[in-house]
């Protein structure tokens, strides 16, 4: 990361009562061991919702940027696409630190417990089919099923005030060392960062079909995956489609299995 | 615990080798916990350690560890996958020993984020496997497992006992109370590993290849311990084998899950 290039936070949505803010971190010192992650933030009449909390290893970094835009008492829900540690491995740090509760796929819940609490009465299991949470100031969160893309229980999240899509692992680009960018300009060249990732990690093309076709009923102003860079408006035609005539994962099986 | 069941138990042993099992649950908590299992493997002095597991249950796997190696001749620790209950410990057993950890290449940088101090002991297995030499000259292999559940995922067979560390695949699910250790009744066995198998693993053509591949192996398996529930020996080897390469499973049953209808 070039010093200053690429902001920590940043407000991608404000009305009076409603803020969707990113959070894109990233270690320029061991940026070599650590894929970057983005957090996000939903801040509706002074309630918190906050999207994928990341490692257990920048906690302390996340927190002190979200305590910019809300006290942390003020979250109300953890919410974690699904059970990888990049994605969750602050939790039992996040359920110390607030009152808040975690939302996380049914099959997760006997497991995220692993990283290091007892008490999980404070976790909700979302259904395969997913979940709505109404917002106090009107508008929704939707937890979508984004199943296999990559995790078995996986979900991505629509904010209907923002219209903002929070992706998790869809959308994610992994760039190369001092390249990096908040959002997609040259379509072209951000499929490089992002096919390799893809074609590697997502289930199969049946799944993102299904997920492509879902995704398509909602209108969408923005795409934010967890890692990398932001998909405007723009490009969010091109990338569904492309997402679409993908072969990934099990349809690739031979070559990852080596016979 | 149930204190009908022992939490750790030597599978094999020679005047070389030796393969030992641990099988963490408790009674508090165990509706927040899948329960599971550990192996160590110790050859010439060295320890093996796979699938160390949870944060929550490392100073409970650490005793156990002790009993029979000390922490600094644990050599290598193999996590078959990314997932909490295989391996966010790992920042303690880094501390704690001088081992490496070896993780799919798909992990490689992610397991970092458990909070790991020093990376360069994280070592990747490419997507084919590997191969690791033991002390005695015998051979773990590290066999590709992708997509069974995690989209990098590993078994591993150990040459010289005969013992395959199969992680999620082969796991089972009790209800409280109900676990044993080595399966009784394949039959009834089933109920506990369906669920679980249909849900979690990708599709039926990912079974067949790994299957395929279990059966090719150069030396008899002899035993299938999971990495939650019970273990499979003698003709329970081929029976589950058997079974796994018939599953409908996972991307199988994509519509349905999508719409959270049963299957």
């Amino acid at each position: 990361m070039v010093e200053g290039s690429v902001e920590s936070s940043k407000v991608l949505y404000e009305d009076d009562d409603h803020q969707y803010v990113w959070f894109g971190w990233e270690d320029p010192d061991t940026e070599e061991s650590l894929v970057q992650s983005n957090q996000v933030l939903v801040v509706n009449q002074n309630q918190g919702y906050l999207f994928d909390p990341g490692g257990a290893f920048i906690f302390a970094e996340v927190a002190a940027e979200v305590n910019k835009y809300l006290p942390l008492d003020q979250i109300r829900y953890l919410i974690a696409t699904h059970q990888d540690p990049d994605v969750l491995s602050s939790v039992t740090l996040w359920l110390k630190a607030t009152n808040a509760r975690l939302l996380v796929s049914r099959l997760w819940v006997r497991f995220v417990s692993h990283f290091g609490f007892s008490d999980n009465s404070r976790l909700i299991a979302i259904e395969d089919r997913g979940k709505m949470i109404k917002l106090p100031a009107g508008g929704e969160i939707i937890m979508l099923p984004a199943h296999f893309l990559h995790s078995e229980g996986n979900f991505s999240f629509y904010d209907s005030r923002s219209k903002i899509l929070f992706s998790g692992d869809i959308g994610a680009a992994v760039f190369p060392k001092g390249e990096r960018y908040l959002m997609v300009e040259d379509w072209e060249k951000h499929l490089t960062y992002t096919e390799g990732f893809h074609k590697r990690y997502m289930g199969n093309n049946a799944a993102l079909r299904k997920w492509v076709s879902m995704i398509r009923q909602y209108p969408i102003e923005m795409i934010v995956p967890q890692h990398g860079a932001i998909i405007g408006k723009e490009h969010i035609p091109k990338f569904l489609d492309w997402l679409e005539n993908l072969q990934c994962g099990t349809d690739l099986l031979d070559e990852f299995y080596g016979f | 615990m149930n204190k009908n069941l022992d939490d750790d138990r030597l599978l094999y042993e020679d005047d070389e080798h030796q393969f030992i099992w641990f099988g963490w649950e408790e009674d508090e908590g165990s509706n927040s916990f899948v329960q599971t299992n550990q192996c160590l493997i110790i050859n010439g002095g060295q320890g093996y350690l796979f699938d160390p597991g949870g944060t929550y249950v490392f100073h409970h796997v650490l005793e156990q560890v002790t009993r029979y190696i000390h922490p600094r001749q644990l050599n290598t620790m193999i996590a078959t996958h990314q997932d909490p209950d295989v391996c966010s410990s790992a920042p303690y057993w880094m501390k704690a020993t001088d081992a490496k950890l070896l993780i799919s290449n798909l992990w490689l940088h992610f397991v970092s984020h458990f909070g790991l101090d020093e990376p360069e002991r994280v070592v990747p297995i490419p997507d084919r496997g590997a191969k690791l030499r033991l002390p005695s000259g015998d051979h773990l292999l590290i066999l590709p497992a992708h997509f069974l559940h995690s989209e990098g995922n590993f078994s591993i067979f150990d040459e010289r006992s005969g013992i395959l560390f199969t992680g999620d695949i082969g796991a089972s699910i009790y209800p409280a109370g109900g676990r044993e250790i080595f399966v009784e009744d394949f039959e009834a066995h089933k109920a506990f590993m369906a669920p679980f198998h249909k849900r979690y693993m990708h599709s039926n053509a990912v079974c067949r290849h790994w299957v395929a591949r279990i059966r090719a192996l150069p030396k008899e398996v002899k035993m299938i311990v999971p990495q939650h529930g019970a273990m499979f020996q003698g003709d329970q080897v081929e029976a589950f084998l058997a079974w796994f390469e018939e599953l409908q499973c996972g991307g199988d049953y994509l519509k349905a899950i999508y719409a959270d209808q049963p299957f």
